[in-house]
């Protein structure tokens, strides 16, 4: 009986998630006809389940299930929700495109559900084994999910994914590796104690510096970042924007998880880890410049992004956390406004540089209103919140100590050169060009998700206190 | 029900900038422009109206409105007019329909999208100055940024595009100290009196460590700095002004100059009146290194709209040292200065904008012998290029002499002596006339070179809104005391002046 109480109250929607990727499977071995539509709809209608079985697992107080692997708290299953969200704007946002390509639409939905089903592991997990697992199964999903373009590039990006991706892997067996050998243990409240006890020496650090590589590899950050780039453009856009949300929300709630358990013991970690998140701010900013491929420059986005995001957890404190999932949940919505407007353009236009959006704005107002305000947000300008979720961020850097103060100065400067990045998109939007003026047209979908995230995006900025409230709770009792 | 001004003011221009993007206005050039001018008187009798209501007598009156915002973190947005406020936000309003009636014969393309973002623009401003909370004065502060970012870029005239960037990155980098001391400054309240607020009136750091106060008051400068400007800091100045065009040139040199000189008032010298104390006499230094610098380069250049930024930089180089000087007739004097210099540069930007249009280039070397043409434009320009000069009867001579006086009269110890730097920045205003009758001279007299160039003089409607400037310096040369009691009565109760007159 113990096993169905773990379920009810800690795996619920991850048993739900798994029930509909066999129901996949086993549709793909009969339906020939309309699977598109029919995959879509059964991961339409496994993502809403998920959702609804959300609320009747247990947070209050912290439930531990199947021997302490397995952790439900309010933190989690609020990651759990963000990630909810981000996949169901992925799948209705890449409805055109995945259609169009004639993808082979079962492998890519249970691929795509296998994703979000690892990125719940990852975020729940209470234990080094099953985070190690739960890694590289969303590893292998994004490998997958990569080379599902048939062309050279894909092939090449999984390739790139795959062998970059198993060596971080490796480091990060490495780390726990090490960390077990200190510690004797692999549960995270385990080693938290028995650091606690014994006190941090050089092995400990190391471990922590290992593990911290593995992560923010799958974050995307300084130093290891070279394959997010190339990765980016040779996957298709639905891909790029799966790849610039869940993974990277899946592995910043793993290590400010780990962050609250076992990093705090050395501030040297936390110092290197809000050091790696500014070289990836002031990186991402000045190498954005000179891209002229759209993919590319959202790829140099969602660096500069995760870097914000590294910031924020590596401050460890309450208000650090509830600016994290704050920023977190304000990014979902302009990072899927942008890049489902590359979708939409690209289904119509068939083409990746930026120089080809020139104009567009004198066809498609409103369209491209919304995709402004878009890159607004993430560059951090109001009315728009992005900027709200960015200046909560520097009120809690300014609450740490002088370092943060000087990484604080910084990265502002660094958010200065960033305006450059976004307003290469924008400056081009509203050039005037006279030889062929080019309208949007087909995509009525995808252009209401747009809008919705354009003005949720604003309305987050009018109405902010809910949300941050809510934030400072889930990070309070995390 | 005066309260109820506030939102009706600072919020009806964004409002209406989403009507003209509605579908319900048809994309028709003579509703779109009816529409906008009409909006706009209504929202100029507005601010006169409420500014009819506004006890001005009593310089303690207030009017305010509070809203929530980010409660939680003790951010709200609360708005406030105070008398300088109400002076400053109908002076925008006053500006703005200025540019607006004169938009029609300097915009000619995507006027839509064109009157959209200055309305957004004068939403932004108004928001600047009647915030009463730190982080909702900085959030108006940005939103500036964008809809006069693409004002320049789309509009604009020679390398708008990379004028354009130069100034989002230039007033972007400013707006960082501003944020970087604002952060400092609501976080040091929340440690010494332990309740979050970020409203201006709540913060009290006076018993915060000095080194901290001196940092927090240096950002500041220097973010406001950057938008006045003071000299190290005015490289976007001059481009920006020569390339956007004439309307926004007028808003720029009118109002959003005024922005930074606010914010200086408003935090430097009322949230952090000792260390201004302390470190005026250094401002009143850099406030002469920005009159001679500024003349020198206006005295080069031979763009005639560059000629005006620079005459700008050098007016508010008066501003400064007017309020640097840390007495009443030195304060009022200051802030009279931004008044008059609004109307005077509006008035100049105004005859370039039509010069320009009229021949087609600013260089002055170019243009000669307009007089005859345009005799119209040649009479109504005389006024307004003496007040800038500083002729006594107009409202550019009331605020120098005022400046000067104020800084003449200031005490100080030490290595720097005001009566020296007074004394100095007055010779140098001499350079003002030269580059002033430079292009009088230039323009109008010798004899005509374009000849194969059919030139025709102003229409009425542009000669209504030259006089109706005119009329403002006239007024405001020969009954000063209209701005000046107000200003005076603000001053010595707000700024804790060491000599009151």
């Amino acid at each position: 009986m113990e096993i169905i109480k773990d379920i009810q109250s800690a795996f619920l929607p991850e048993l739900i998630l798994i029930i509909f990727i066999l129901i996949n499977i086993i549709f793909s071995l009969f339906i020939r006809k309309n699977t598109y539509r029919i995959a879509q709809i059964t991961t339409i209608s496994a993502i809403t389940l998920a959702g609804l079985a959300i609320f009747f697992i247990q947070i209050n107080p912290t439930y531990l299930a199947f021997n302490e692997v397995y952790i439900s708290t309010i933190y989690t299953t609020s990651f759990k929700i963000m990630i909810l969200i981000s996949g169901l704007l992925v799948i209705l946002s890449s409805n055109n495109f995945i259609r169009e390509k004639r993808h082979k639409s079962f492998e890519f939905f249970t691929i795509f559900l296998a994703g979000i089903l690892s990125a719940f592991s990852i975020i729940s997990s209470n234990d080094f084994i099953s985070t190690f697992i739960s890694i590289e199964l969303l590893s292998v999903c994004c490998y997958f999910l990569t080379s599902f373009r048939r062309n050279h590039k894909s092939k090449e990006a999984a390739l790139k994914y795959l062998v970059t991706g198993a060596s971080s892997s490796a480091i990060l067996l490495l780390g726990i590796s090490y960390l077990y050998g200190i510690t004797g243990n692999i549960n995270f409240s385990n080693i938290s104690d028995a650091i606690s006890t014994s006190g941090i020496n050089i092995m400990f650090i190391i471990s922590c510096i290992l593990i911290i590589s593995a992560l923010t590899f799958k974050l995307g950050c300084i130093p290891f970042n070279n394959w997010i780039i190339d990765i980016y453009e040779g996957s298709t856009y639905g891909v790029g924007t799966y790849l610039s949300l869940i993974p990277k929300i899946a592995a910043i709630g793993l290590i400010s998880r780990l962050f609250v358990f076992i990093f705090s013991y050395s501030p040297i970690i936390q110092i290197l880890t809000a050091i790696i998140a500014l070289c990836s701010i002031i990186y991402s900013a000045i190498g954005g410049i000179k891209q002229t491929n759209i993919k590319r420059l959202y790829a140099y986005s969602s660096i500069l992004q995760s870097g914000f995001l590294l910031l924020a957890a590596s401050c460890v404190s309450v208000y650090g956390f509830s600016c994290l999932i704050f920023y977190i949940f304000t990014y979902i919505f302009m990072n899927i406004g942008i890049w489902n407007t590359a979708i939409i353009y690209t289904t119509n236009y068939q083409s990746d540089e930026i120089i080809d959006y020139k104009g567009i704005f004198y066809k498609n107002p409103y369209f491209s209103i919304a995709y402004t305000i878009c890159l607004i947000s993430l560059a951090g300008l109001p009315p728009t919140s992005g900027f709200l979720s960015k200046l909560y961020l520097f009120s809690a850097l300014s609450r740490e100590d002088f370092t943060y103060l000087i990484i604080l100065f910084l990265t502002l400067c660094a958010t200065v050169i960033s305006l450059f990045l976004y307003f290469k998109i924008i400056k081009v939007i509203y050039e005037k060009n006279s030889q062929d003026t080019k309208i949007i047209k087909n995509i009525t979908f995808g252009k209401i998700i747009l809008y919705v995230c354009s003005i949720i995006t604003i309305l987050i900025c009018i109405y902010p206190n809910e949300f941050i409230k809510l934030s400072q709770i889930i990070a309070y009792y995390m | 029900m005066i309260d109820n001004f506030i939102p009706l003011i600072v919020f009806t221009p964004l409002i209406m900038s989403l009507i003209l993007y509605s579908p319900f206005i048809a994309d028709d050039e003579k509703i779109i422009r009816r529409v906008s001018k009409g909006f706009i008187t209504i929202h100029f009798a507005l601010t006169v109206l409420c500014s009819i209501f506004f006890n001005f007598s009593n310089p303690d009156f207030i009017i305010e409105t509070d809203y929530q915002w980010i409660d939680i973190l003790g951010i709200n947005a609360n708005f406030a007019f105070d008398s300088l406020t109400m002076l400053f936000v109908t002076l925008t309003s006053f500006i703005f329909l200025i540019s607006i009636y004169l938009s029609k014969s300097m915009i000619k393309k995507s006027y839509r999208l064109y009157y959209a973002l200055i309305f957004i623009l004068l939403t932004a401003i108004l928001g600047v100055f009647s915030a009463k909370d730190i982080f909702l004065f900085f959030m108006f502060w940005e939103l500036e940024l964008i809809p006069m970012y693409l004002l320049i870029q789309k509009w604009g005239s020679g390398n708008k595009q990379k004028t354009a960037m130069k100034f989002l990155l230039y007033t972007f980098f400013g707006s960082i100290f501003i944020l970087l001391g604002f952060l400092i400054l609501y976080y040091l309240n929340f440690k010494l009196t332990g309740t979050l607020s970020s409203d201006i009136n709540d913060i009290d750091i006076i018993s915060a460590p000095k080194v901290l106060r001196d940092l927090i008051f240096f950002l500041l400068l220097i973010g406001f700095g950057v938008k006045l400007p003071i000299i190290p800091l005015h490289g976007w100045l001059s481009d920006v002004h020569s390339q956007a065009p004439t309307p926004v040139s007028i808003i720029l040199s009118s109002i959003l100059l005024k922005l930074g000189a606010y914010g200086i008032l408003r935090f430097n010298l009322q949230m952090f009146n000792y260390e201004f104390q302390v470190f005026a006499i250094y401002i009143m230094l850099f406030a002469l290194i920005n009159i001679i610098y500024a003349s020198f380069c206006a005295i080069m250049q031979k763009d005639i709209k560059r000629i005006i930024a620079f005459s700008g930089i050098a007016n508010m180089g008066i501003f400064l040292l007017g309020i640097s000087s840390l007495n009443s007739i030195g304060i009022t004097g200051g802030i009279f200065q931004l008044f008059s210099h609004a109307f005077i540069s509006a008035g100049l930007f105004t005859i370039a904008g039509l010069i320009y249009i009229k021949c087609g280039t600013k260089n002055i070397t170019r243009i000669t012998g307009l007089g005859e043409k345009m005799p119209r434009l040649m009479f109504i320009s005389i006024p307004i290029l003496l007040a800038s000069i500083g002729t006594p009867l107009l409202c550019g001579f009331i605020a120098e002499f005022l400046s000067f006086t104020g800084a003449f009269l200031m005490q100080t110890e030490g290595i720097f002596d005001a009566k020296a730097l007074s004394l100095t920045a007055l010779s140098v205003l001499i350079f003002s006339s030269i580059y002033i009758l430079k292009i009088f001279h230039g323009v109008f007299f010798n004899t005509i070179k374009m000849k194969n160039r059919k030139i025709s003089d102003i229409n009425t409607k542009q000669l209504t809104i030259l006089c109706l400037l005119t009329i403002c310096i006239i007024i405001f040369g020969i009954f000063p005391f209209l701005l000046t009691d107000i200003i005076r009565e603000y001053t010595n109760i707000t700024y804790n002046p060491q000599g009151v007159f």
